[in-house]
């Protein structure tokens, strides 16, 4: 059987317009650049973008929040309306005089440094705190503010 | 003047020394945090982000345009139905008088929009129109315009068959319409067995002087009854009889409103006035004159005879299967 190219890529083009949802994102606050599947697709705040229904990751970017990485399936409907509200990352100032100690923050950002500056996300983490690589200590810190954060250890643990 | 000077002097170096020290200090403090080590990375908490999500889901707008010919439908009822036989669902019925456009709105996503598996039906409450069952492949959302569907009444179907009256052998690809008052309503052609099945507008059915005719450009006269319904099978037979062609050389009537006279001779009355392709069983000559038979059809169906003379210039003779001038030729 003869396949009409001509005639094809037509019904395609059709089939895949009619396929798509049109997306609105909006951030609070905006601009912020927006990624969908690794690709920029603008910043904030988009509208009319033509999505296909699936799975999706969206990502979003804004000098001073905590970046956003979404992942989320696309419903078939006729439009999707998405609004992102975006956490500050603050300057924090961390400090201890103490200098045999490892501490690392959410089991992930370590540093042994007396002094350090870190851009942490608004909101609680938890900070484990290592001498030779033994736990010696865990703190919940709350972020809300730029601040400096003086790290004592209230006890040697050489006493337990 | 030399010792206010001076004073002045003191101040601003003392001062100054003031200012170096206030800018010792600052740089020295500021300093320390500046060149503080920076963690290369955004420390998160790994929440999942505040986010707000709405969907739009939109309607299908079902357009269905529609012409009407002939009788009045009465009220439609329109219904849609989505999956296949076995799955049926009714999405929608509405009834109304009827529109010349049809607007039907369906909530998004109820249509099959890969496979015509959709089903409009269109029922009218006038009993003489047939329910209108219409597959459709339907859209996710937004318009779904249907092409114009016309809205006529059932059709008058009738069939039979064309034969050659003499031997009943079946005459293939032989038009055959239907007729009202002489104006044609449809044409088909017999197929290789001679049978014909031909439809009209079912309005027809409540007309007068319907007549079904056979071979309107065929060698011989053509075949033509009245319609009388509810019969719709009618057998049409086309030609000179057996008996006819029995009685002597077949003779064809050149063109209508030919003279069928008593007598040969000249200014002799006519009974009748014969048309074309009729068929005259010759038995004598007489100058330039003609005798014989023609058949005619009276109202039960049978064939009479009668005899009669026509000039010669209005007869072609049949011989052989062709015709020839029976001006020019002596039989």
């Amino acid at each position: 059987m003869k396949i009409d190219i001509k005639k094809i890529i037509p019904l395609l083009l059709v089939s895949i317009l009619i396929g798509q949802v049109r997306l609105s994102l909006v951030t609070i606050p905006r601009p912020a650049n927006v990624y969908i599947d690794g690709e920029q697709i603008g910043r904030t705040p988009i509208d009319q973008y033509k999505i296909r229904p699936g799975e999706h990751q969206i990502q979003i970017i804004a000098k001073g929040y905590a970046p956003i990485l979404y992942p989320m399936i696309i419903n078939e409907s006729k439009a999707v309306n998405l609004e992102f509200f975006l956490n500050p990352v603050y300057d924090i100032k961390f400090k201890t005089d103490h200098k045999d100690l490892t501490f690392k923050l959410n089991k992930e950002h370590e540093w042994n440094k007396q002094k350090i500056k870190l851009q942490i996300e608004a909101g609680d983490h938890e900070l484990q705190v290592y001498r030779k690589g033994v736990l010696i200590d865990t703190r919940g810190i709350t972020v809300d503010q730029p601040a400096t954060i003086r790290y004592h250890l209230n006890k040697n643990p050489d006493d337990d | 003047m030399i010792v206010m000077i001076k004073k002045i002097r003191k101040v601003i170096i003392n001062k100054g020394l003031l200012l170096g020290l206030v800018i010792a200090s600052f740089t020295l403090s500021g300093c320390s945090f500046s060149l503080m080590a920076k963690y290369p990375r955004i420390i998160t908490n790994q929440r999942i982000p505040l986010v707000s999500i709405s969907y739009e889901f939109g309607e299908i707008e079902m357009v269905i345009p529609l012409e009407y010919v002939g009788l009045d439908p009465g009220r439609l009822t329109f219904e849609v139905y989505t999956g296949d036989s076995a799955s049926q669902q009714l999405l929608v019925s509405v009834t109304t008088d009827p529109p010349n456009v049809m607007p039907l709105f369906l909530p998004q996503g109820t249509l099959d929009f890969q496979n015509p598996n959709n089903t409009l039906v269109i029922k009218m409450s006038n009993e003489d129109f047939d329910p209108l069952t219409l597959p459709f492949t339907g859209v996710k959302f937004g318009e779904l315009r249907l092409p114009p569907i016309l809205i006529e009444e059932r059709r008058l179907i009738f069939t039979g068959r064309v034969r050659e009256r003499s031997g009943e052998s079946p005459i293939p690809d032989l038009d055959v319409s239907i007729l009202n008052f002489g104006s044609i309503i449809n044409t088909v052609y017999t197929d290789s067995t001679g049978n014909y099945k031909l439809s009209i507008p079912g309005r027809y059915k409540y007309v007068d002087d319907l007549s079904i005719i056979a071979g309107s450009d065929y060698q011989f006269a053509p075949a033509r009854k009245r319609i009388q319904l509810p019969q719709t099978e009618y057998i049409l037979d086309i030609g000179p009889s057996a008996e006819l062609i029995s009685l002597g050389n077949m003779y064809i009537i050149k063109k209508d409103q030919t003279h069928f006279r008593y007598f040969p001779h000249a200014g002799s009355n006519s009974s009748m006035l014969i048309g074309r392709g009729e068929v005259l069983a010759g038995q004598k000559v007489t100058g330039d004159r003609v005798y014989g038979f023609i058949e005619a059809e009276i109202g039960s169906g049978e064939l009479i005879l009668i005899d009669g003379w026509v000039d010669k210039l209005d007869l072609n003779l049949f011989l052989d299967g062709t015709l020839k001038d029976a001006h020019e030729n002596r039989y």
